[in-house]
């Protein structure tokens, strides 16, 4: 037979690729109906874990095809002499097509393309977002240094001394070493008001978190009527708590007057 | 000026959710206020009306004049219920039964005739024609004091008082209100406008089901003119067709708004 010249490696290789693919398109497929079927979406948070398991899937596929590069070039897919070639055309064909699916081939040129086009793109933009980290992260240290930092003096200062630093300032700096536990207290009380002022910051934004509004509760009274929306403009327009007991038609009568006084 | 607008009412399950998609569409944080509004009624008669005499339009300052005198030809053609609206602080409020004897009553620093406050007048809204939103003219003079000793001075009487809770979002020249009417629980502080305002707690709703009122409104200086009027027309109606499925806006049957005193 045909896989006699395949050594047992050889064999686990090619069944630990099938493996992998069955892996991949089962994640595909449950991904598919997830967003397909739930509703809301899913939480992007359990996207994201999804789409990081695909990619290390696509990773292990990519490493372990260029592992056995060499056995996957080498090795040919025939039918055996006994296959029902005739009856199970169709399956045969798809068993040993070796050329993309159409739709696949189409996806696969679009890619390319966008590899072409701009090979740097994605590297552009890891330096400009570097370039901008860097640069923000400079003006912050400057911050810190100046108006955040409580130590006066460097560790050599300290340890050469503090009283022999010839600082040439007129003002008295404080000598004593900033205590090590307050400062983390403070440090840890600055992250926390730091925290606290990004979730104000937030307020307005922050779906889950309740609107500030209302200005208290309300007594219910237990001898009001259920109005209706006409009923509450009526009140707000005019004080009237109840339907005019004219018919339309005195009021109109009035507004006539009323015209020709004018 | 011109008012065009269309209501909604929300109830107040759907409050906290109507909040913030007006948050959100709007982009901006509700403007919450408390106003106490008082309710003035003009003489019942239907000739013969004084409106506001000279000296009173006289003594305003030369800015206002033309807003007096505009309201004054409204009130000489026809009597009307006019609001006198305050904004006032929370902390205006007096304290509950159990807070009162241990903190003074923080009622208004001063009566409402000596705090500034802004006269609001409503026409009638215009008859429904082939426009699709409410339209009525509408006078406001802003930042005035003592105007319930100037609505006394022309014959107004005082008939009765409420506080309106609003949130205001403001989009484009569009203005979303979202308020809702409070009573007060005592008839005779209702019937006193100096008396001063009960703990905010004790307040009633109007509506048993304490439903609030969402009206949007573009304001223009000239509802007679086509252009304006268009404007104002097609940007409540994006806006009704954007919350269509959240906010039913819909149109009022004018006489529900009618501001003319009755003659009853």
């Amino acid at each position: 037979m045909a896989y006699a010249s395949l050594t047992p490696e050889e064999l686990k290789a090619l069944d630990a690729t099938r493996q992998k693919f069955f892996q991949l398109t089962s994640s595909i497929q449950s991904l598919k109906n997830d967003l397909a079927r739930t509703h809301p979406l899913p939480q992007w948070s359990s996207l994201q874990v999804t789409t990081a398991m695909l990619s290390n899937y696509m990773d292990s596929i990519t490493r372990h095809l260029a592992e056995h590069s060499e056995l996957m070039n080498k090795v040919v897919v025939y039918p055996s002499t006994n296959y029902p070639g005739r009856e199970q055309e169709g399956l045969l064909g798809m068993l040993l097509r070796k050329k993309l699916e159409p739709p696949v081939e189409a996806l696969v040129e679009e890619a390319r393309e966008i590899e072409i086009k701009n090979p740097k793109a994605v590297s552009q933009e890891n330096e400009e977002f570097a370039d901008w980290a860097a640069g923000w992260i400079h003006q912050r240290v400057a911050t810190a240094a100046q108006s955040e930092m409580v130590e006066n003096f460097t560790q050599d200062e300290r340890i050469a001394g503090v009283e022999n630093v010839r600082t040439g300032l007129r003002r008295k700096i404080d000598l004593k070493p900033p205590k090590i536990a307050s400062e983390e207290e403070e440090s840890s009380e600055e992250e926390g008001s730091e925290d606290e002022e990004m979730e104000d910051a937030g307020l307005d934004t922050a779906p889950t978190r309740p609107v500030e509004f209302g200005m208290g509760t309300v007594r219910k009274n237990p001898n009001a009527l259920v109005r209706t929306e006409d009923d509450i403009l009526r009140f707000a327009t005019n004080g009237a708590t109840s339907a005019p007991a004219a018919p339309p038609s005195t009021l109109n009568t009035v507004w006539s007057v009323g015209k020709k006084a004018k | 000026m011109h008012e065009l607008f269309l209501t909604a009412s929300v109830p107040n399950d759907d409050l906290t959710r109507a909040v913030r998609i007006l948050q959100g569409f709007c982009g901006m944080k509700p403007q919450a206020f408390l106003c106490r509004r008082l309710m003035w009624e003009g003489p019942r008669l239907r000739t013969g009306l004084k409106g506001i005499p000279g000296d009173v339009i006289s003594k305003q300052t030369p800015a206002k004049q033309p807003l007096w005198k505009t309201l004054h030809e409204q009130l000489v053609r026809q009597s009307y219920v006019v609001a006198l609206v305050y904004e006032i602080e929370k902390g205006a409020f007096g304290q509950s039964t159990e807070q009162q004897d241990e903190r003074p009553n923080h009622s208004l620093p001063s009566t409402c005739d000596q705090s500034p406050g802004t006269l609001r007048w409503n026409e009638l809204p215009d008859p429904v024609d082939a426009r699709p939103v409410n339209t009525r003219a509408m006078l406001q003079i802003d930042n005035e004091r003592g105007l319930c000793s100037t609505m006394k001075s022309i014959g107004y009487r005082f008939t009765g008082q409420m506080v309106q809770e609003c949130y205001r979002f403001i989009n484009g020249n569009v203005i979303f209100d979202l308020s809702r009417y409070l009573q007060l629980p005592d008839d005779s502080q209702a019937s006193d406008y100096n008396s001063p305002l009960p703990a905010f707690e004790t307040l009633t709703p109007f509506d048993e089901e304490n439903k609030w009122i969402l009206m949007i409104s573009v304001r223009v200086v000239n509802g007679k003119d086509p252009d304006q009027a268009q404007q104002a027309v097609s940007e409540l109606m994006t806006t009704r067709s954007e919350f269509e499925g959240c906010f039913n806006f819909h149109m009022v049957a004018r006489l529900t708004m009618d501001t003319r005193t009755r003659m009853t």
